[in-house]
């Protein structure tokens, strides 16, 4: 590398630092939120076209949301910088349930984990991806009865079929999922 | 040999305070089109750009001196006598960068170079400067070599792509609309650009011009901004992260764990084929999202 690749790359950095210095000191930026269900549902169909969200489940600052369509299938939403990210839930999704806090940590270390504070709706929402990781065992191993999934269900268990793993505040478990009552109901 | 000075140094001052200034504009407009993080990212991933780039820039060098020796013509460089030359060179230049841009957006293996300059929610001056690491490694100079072929001088070329690139600097911009009518009937825009950078399913794939927009109409891949539909900007699977690291990387992994777990006759095919082909149909190319799409929205103007 030469002196002046050297030079270069050094007045790059300074001015890589002081752009993003003077873009925080100007104070831009957003602080994004999901509004409703409707809002919710929009992004869940941005995220995955034609995706038919019915039902969600919104965190109470608006940060998150779960947004489940006619098919049973989920999709998580969250603020990411001025907009957001979606992921679908699915059986290699780690959750854990904590009174009205539902955590999710995704596979994808990147995009990390999401907590939810969805009050009294939590455990239903819990118990219904409990069903998504149900399904996914049973998809994988249709002969078999459905195992009970419990804590040590862990991704490495690889013959348990579904990679759920649930924390010891797990409310109930194992049954099915009864409809929300708080749920934000669409469509 | 002769040698001409990189253009792309001498405009990064007028870069810099460009972004200033459109700085200044979100500040009055929408403070929401700049975030520290993206913005960061954008930069950082630039450097690392510069960094890639000086590590295999004397290959590349070689590569095209090492086709020039089979020309066919004989061009010189110097523009009193080759201004011809020079304006043929631009404008082939900005072709063999359409083909390859195209390329970049339809076969996976070239998209998991260019998905990093993708690959921010927002659209702004140092969303243009989110170059690619991993160029070089994807063979993306291929793309190029006809010119040294035919006979132009690398220097020329490259000098070329330099003009190239910076011209794209200012279409990264939200802060401007519309140009006027001729200009945007034959250049690439803002608006033209914006539509590139959109992930609805209307603007998938489409507006792969450089410098001319004359060529995504000649080729049929042009699709205008509508302004009853804001574009959103990013990938199909937002990446969620703002890890430069994994910004510059993730799609290169992607294809390893593809090609890794795929069974064989299909291996190659998560290589060459479009990106979010899968053999099972499990996941959703642009074609595929597009079709969903256009679905959707019969089903809609039927009930309507």
């Amino acid at each position: 590398m030469t002196a002046a690749v050297g030079i270069q790359l050094g007045a790059s950095l300074v001015a890589v630092v002081f752009i993003a210095w003077l873009v925080g000191k100007m104070g831009l930026g957003a602080d994004p939120r999901i509004a409703d269900a409707a809002h919710a549902i929009r992004l869940a169909d941005e995220a995955e076209t034609g995706f038919g969200g019915v039902e969600v489940a919104r965190d109470r600052a608006g940060f998150a949301a779960i947004v489940r369509n006619g098919e049973g299938r989920m999709m998580l939403i969250r603020a990411h910088g001025n907009h957001f990210a979606a992921r679908p839930v699915e059986a290699d999704v780690i959750g854990r349930l904590d009174k009205d806090y539902l955590t999710l940590t995704m596979p994808e270390r990147t995009f990390g984990a999401v907590t939810l504070h969805l009050g009294k709706e939590a455990g239903v929402w819990a118990s219904r991806m409990r069903e998504v990781a149900g399904r996914a065992a049973a998809a994988r191993s249709p002969a078999s009865p459905q195992r009970k999934l419990g804590p040590s269900a862990t991704s490495r268990d690889a013959d348990s079929g579904p990679s759920f793993r649930w924390g010891d505040d797990m409310g109930e478990s194992g049954a099915p999922a009864p409809p929300p009552q708080g749920a934000e109901r669409h469509g | 040999m002769a040698e001409l000075p990189d253009p792309v140094v001498y405009a990064v001052p007028a870069f810099i305070l460009l972004l200033i200034v459109e700085m200044l504009i979100s500040l009055r407009r929408d403070r929401s089109r700049y975030e520290t993080r993206d913005t960061l990212t954008s930069l950082m991933l630039c450097t690392g750009s510069q960094v890639a780039g000086a590590a295999v820039g004397a290959a590349v060098v070689a590569l095209a001196f090492w086709a020039y020796q089979y020309r066919l013509f004989d061009i010189g460089i110097d523009f009193r006598i080759w201004w011809w030359a020079w304006v043929l060179c631009f404008l082939l230049d900005d072709l063999a960068y359409y083909v390859f841009h195209r390329a970049a957006h339809r076969v996976r293996w070239f998209w998991a170079s260019h998905v990093i300059h993708h690959s921010s929610q927002h659209y702004n001056l140092s969303t243009a400067l989110r170059q690619t690491w991993t160029g070089f490694f994807s063979l993306t100079f291929l793309f190029r070599l006809p010119l040294f072929l035919i006979g132009f001088p690398p220097a020329m070329v490259f000098f070329c792509g330099g003009l190239n690139l910076i011209y794209q600097f200012w279409i990264h911009t939200e802060a401007i609309g519309r140009m006027p009518k001729w200009f945007e009937a034959v250049m690439n825009t803002p608006s033209h650009h914006r539509v590139h950078h959109g992930v609805n399913p209307r603007y998938l794939d489409a507006n792969y011009a450089g410098v001319f927009i004359v060529w995504d109409k000649m080729f049929g891949s042009f699709v205008p901004e509508r302004d009853d539909e804001p574009v959103r900007y990013g990938i199909v699977k937002q990446l969620g992260s703002f890890n430069i690291l994994w910004a510059a990387v993730h799609e290169w992994v992607g294809i390893a764990k593809d090609v890794w777990s795929a069974p064989w006759r299909h291996k190659l095919s998560y290589m060459w084929r479009e990106p979010g082909w899968s053999h099972d149909g499990s996941r959703m190319t642009s074609d595929m999202i597009k079709d969903r799409w256009r679905t959707g929205r019969a089903v809609e103007e039927a009930a309507e």
